[in-house]
């Protein structure tokens, strides 16, 4: 029989049980973030600042052994990659280094455009720069670009009075309706309730649920929205099933509307626009895995580039698609194995390209500054 | 919100119990609870507070006429009104769509109306354009909880009608009683009389008498609820989902695996209620009393979700004549809705009118029945209730039925994902319903290694509950 005045009894105990996960959730907010999170992306979104960009302003976030949620998710541990993961937000929310003001150009996309899970000088923004000598403000965002709106906001803030704006858009984005060009940033209450609803301590509880629900001792409820398939090379790779959508319907017009608005604003503000297209994975290796069902996304980007033939539209699916298949003779890949999004290699596939294709207009083009730039800082 | 959810542990409850307890006035709790009581249910749609409001209202209107019409046709009527308009209300949101979808399925109103053909066709264009494409009843059909917060004000307005209680003439008590958080979306079903003492005496509580026994029943129930319940569910429910390739091993574990979930389900729930009623001064009733050691089909019933059952019984089952007469047509009335009451599915009345013909039959061979020995009565009564629970969850008569013969005609199949996990969550489960003594036959005066396993077990929830994806009781669909 427990004493009334023992600290070992249930009304005593069990609400201060309570009471220290609650505190241990508060203080782990205050702690690095890579104590409790596999990587920086849905962390920094999630408590992100309410101006222009979708990530929590001023934060470095280093992780020695990042990796993906495809692997956990689609129960393939076989599959994890570790990497060293080094990135800066600044003081907007955008994946920046500490400093590179000036500017000479802006690079608006997706986690794709990010560098989600890519060291600082692997990123797509950073491998333009080392090809073309410009100095590039990464303005990507997870899930979905920054809105037009935004971009104008965001050009006035880095005080630009002309440049290039390269525009990153993934094939994933044609999957679903591009209704009105919504900021990812969440607003007032919303915002503040899900910082509220932030735990930390969930994270590290849900790598522990994990755990035991990993598809063999308990099944795993996420696993139908990974797909598995088998490379030619006998190794397995997984896929978010979103990337075996196709493209919906009205996806191309309604992108190549957007496009041609986007380009006249820009113009009016003498700057340039380049589109960047940016297969997801499945597109990349669903030519060389058999009976995949293919997707109609490569042939909705070939027609985008066709309607948008009076600007510059860099395609790159044939050269990652190309790149894709003579990797896998090495056995390497141009996406994470374990992850929807591209490493180093990919990126460096998609900037050669850029390259290719536009590397003369850098220094030919009508901004002055560019080629002052380039000339200025040889890489 | 949910019991299991951060938001009710870390900041509704703890609010809720701190200003409770500031409070010295009877009035004041009063209030308080009723305010927590709707900002709790307004966590799921706060639209429908409105809804409980009325109800509230109408049945406290009720009683205050019962108290000012000793007799004749106006007492009658405030007895007649507010059932109806209560039972109106639970009819068209909870059975709007059973109906519909009953009419348009099956024509049987048309041919029973004689019509034909076309007549019948426009009788369903017409049924469909009236009801069923109104955007009110699409998605927000059924207000959680309504089932049981209408049977709260049915029982007070019934027993108030019988003169079994006097009825309150002050309104935040009654709206207390109603909007109660602990009992408001899942029961149990509490009646007026069986906290009106606590109620009348709220501000006399003791808040450190409750408190041990208090979070002793919250935490019990919150362990059966997540570590038994839903590890349970979480395998049956994939299994089930790829059911047409399960085999007769399989069909088994899941038909166990449901039969244990729905018990440590809604008996961790209600363990859950009770133990936060305890912490507010009130005490609430026992609604489960070990029904897997139930020895026939009248004995489960006294154990199964007891406040339902005597509910039935009493405003049900009697006023249809009870044992007197009629006796098997009143006791398959009663089980039918019963059955019903669970939720506008077909399965359900089937799962009603099964327990009913076992009723009936028991009613008439209790006499071999009770000859037999007890073990296997026990054994043979735990099987009856597995079959009920497969037409129970079964989400159509072709599954229950296909589900049966899998699992009495041998087949083989595939063994789904984490069988061997539920082998040892049923194993866990049975041993503690067959064999161990239920929360309210613990004496929750624990020593300090078990109020340490409490919290052990206390900290494998919060886990689970902040790492997993939460999953709501069972009995929030009723």
């Amino acid at each position: 029989m427990p004493n009334r005045n023992s600290i070992l009894r249930c009304g005593y105990l069990l609400p201060r049980v309570l009471l220290l996960w609650a505190l241990l959730d508060v203080m782990l907010r205050f702690a690095p973030p890579q104590w409790y999170t596999f990587r920086m992306h849905e962390f920094a979104m999630i408590t992100g600042p309410h101006d222009l960009g979708p990530l929590r302003a001023n934060l470095t976030y280093q992780n020695s052994r990042a990796y993906g949620d495809l692997a956990s998710l689609g129960n393939c541990t076989e599959c994890r990659e570790y990497r060293p993961m080094h990135i800066h937000i600044d003081r907007r929310g955008f994946a920046n280094p500490a400093s590179s003001a000036p500017y000479d150009a802006i690079l608006v996309g997706d986690s794709f455009g990010i560098g989600a899970e890519q060291p600082g000088d692997a990123t797509l923004s950073s491998q333009i720069s080392q090809r073309t000598g410009l100095s590039i403000y990464n303005a990507c965002s997870p899930i979905r670009s920054i809105s037009r709106e935004s971009l104008m906001v965001l050009i006035d803030q880095l005080g630009m009075s002309h440049g290039i704006v390269f525009f990153e858009l993934m094939d994933a984005s044609l999957s679903y309706p591009r209704t009105t060009q919504e900021d990812p940033g969440f607003e007032g209450f919303d915002r503040w309730s899900r910082n509220v609803q932030y735990s930390p301590l969930s994270n590290v509880s849900r790598e522990l649920v994990g755990r035991l629900y990993d598809g063999r001792l308990l099944p795993n409820p996420y696993s139908v929205n990974v797909v598995r398939h088998i490379l030619p090379n006998g190794r397995p790779i997984l896929f978010q099933l979103y990337d075996l959508r196709d493209a919906t319907s009205d996806a191309v017009p309604s992108w190549v509307k957007y496009f041609r608005v986007l380009n006249k604003e820009l113009r009016q503000r003498n700057f340039r626009l380049i589109v960047i297209l940016v297969p997801s994975k499945y597109t990349v290796y669903q030519p060389l895995i058999k009976d995949a069902p293919k997707t109609n996304k490569s042939e909705a980007f070939e027609e985008l580039q066709k309607r948008l033939k009076d600007m510059p539209v860099v395609n790159t699916t044939a050269a990652l698609q190309q790149a894709a298949a003579e990797g896998i003779e090495h056995g390497s890949l141009l996406y994470w194995r374990d992850d929807t999004h591209w490493n180093g290699d990919g990126v460096r596939v998609a900037a050669d390209q850029l390259q290719v294709q536009y590397a003369s207009d850098f220094v030919s083009s009508g901004s002055a500054k560019v080629t002052a730039v380039s000339q200025k800082r040889p890489r | 919100m949910l019991f299991n959810s951060r938001v009710f542990l870390f900041v509704f409850l703890p609010v809720v119990y701190f200003v409770f307890w500031r409070l010295s006035s009877r009035q004041l709790r009063y209030i308080w609870l009723t305010v927590a009581g709707y900002v709790f249910y307004s966590f799921w749609n706060y639209k429908f507070c409105a809804l409980m409001a009325f109800s509230t209202l109408v049945s406290y209107a009720a009683g205050i006429g019962f108290l000012r019409f000793r007799e004749g046709l106006r007492r009658r009527l405030c007895l007649i009104i507010p059932i109806v308009v209560d039972l109106s209300l639970l009819g068209f949101f909870k059975y709007f769509k059973f109906w519909n979808f009953a009419m348009s399925s099956g024509e049987w109103i048309a041919s029973l109306w004689g019509m034909e053909g076309g007549s019948s066709l426009l009788w369903k264009f017409h049924l469909h354009s009236l009801l069923w494409n109104k955007d009110l009843l699409e998605g927000a059909l059924l207000p959680v909880g309504i089932s049981f917060y209408t049977f709260h004000t049915i029982s007070y307005i019934v027993d108030s009608y019988r003169g079994t209680i006097k009825p309150t003439t002050n309104i935040f008590e009654f709206a207390c009683y109603v909007a109660l958080f602990p009992q408001l979306v899942a029961g149990p079903i509490v009646r007026f009389r069986q906290v009106e003492n606590d109620l009348e005496h709220l501000d006399a509580a003791n808040r450190c008498s409750g408190l041990d026994i208090g979070w002793s029943y919250f935490v019990i129930g919150l362990i059966k609820k997540v570590l038994i319940a839903d590890t349970i569910a979480a395998v049956i429910n994939a299994g089930l989902g790829s059911f047409s390739s399960l085999g007769t091993a399989g069909a088994w574990l899941c038909a166990l695996g449901y039969t244990y979930q729905i018990y440590f389900d809604f008996s961790g729930y209600s363990d859950m209620a009770v133990g936060l009623a305890h912490m507010f001064g009130i005490r609430l009733p026992q609604n489960f009393n070990s029904p897997y050691k139930a020895l026939d089909p009248s004995d489960f019933w006294r154990r199964w979700h007891i406040s339902l059952s005597t509910c039935l019984r009493d405003y049900l089952y009697v006023p249809l004549g009870g044992n007197r007469s009629g006796m098997y047509r009143n006791l398959l009335i009663t089980m039918l809705l019963g059955g019903i009451w669970h939720g506008a599915n077909w399965t359900f009345l089937v799962w009603g009118g099964y327990h009913g013909a076992l009723l009936m039959l028991y009613k008439r061979l209790g006499e071999p029945w009770d000859a037999l020995p007890t073990l296997v009565r026990r054994a043979a009564m735990f099987l009856l209730s597995i079959i009920g629970w497969v037409i129970f969850r079964a989400d159509s008569f072709t599954m229950a039925a296909q589900w049966l013969a899998k699992m009495f005609y041998p087949t083989s199949g595939y063994m789904f994902t984490g069988a061997v996990a539920l082998a040892a969550c049923i194993a866990v489960a049975a041993v503690i319903a067959h064999a161990a003594p239920n929360t309210f036959e613990m004496s929750h005066q624990w020593s300090p290694q078990v109020a340490c396993a409490l919290a052990a077990g206390l900290m494998c929830c919060l886990v689970m509950i902040t790492g997993g994806q939460r999953s709501p009781f069972l009995y929030f669909q009723f």
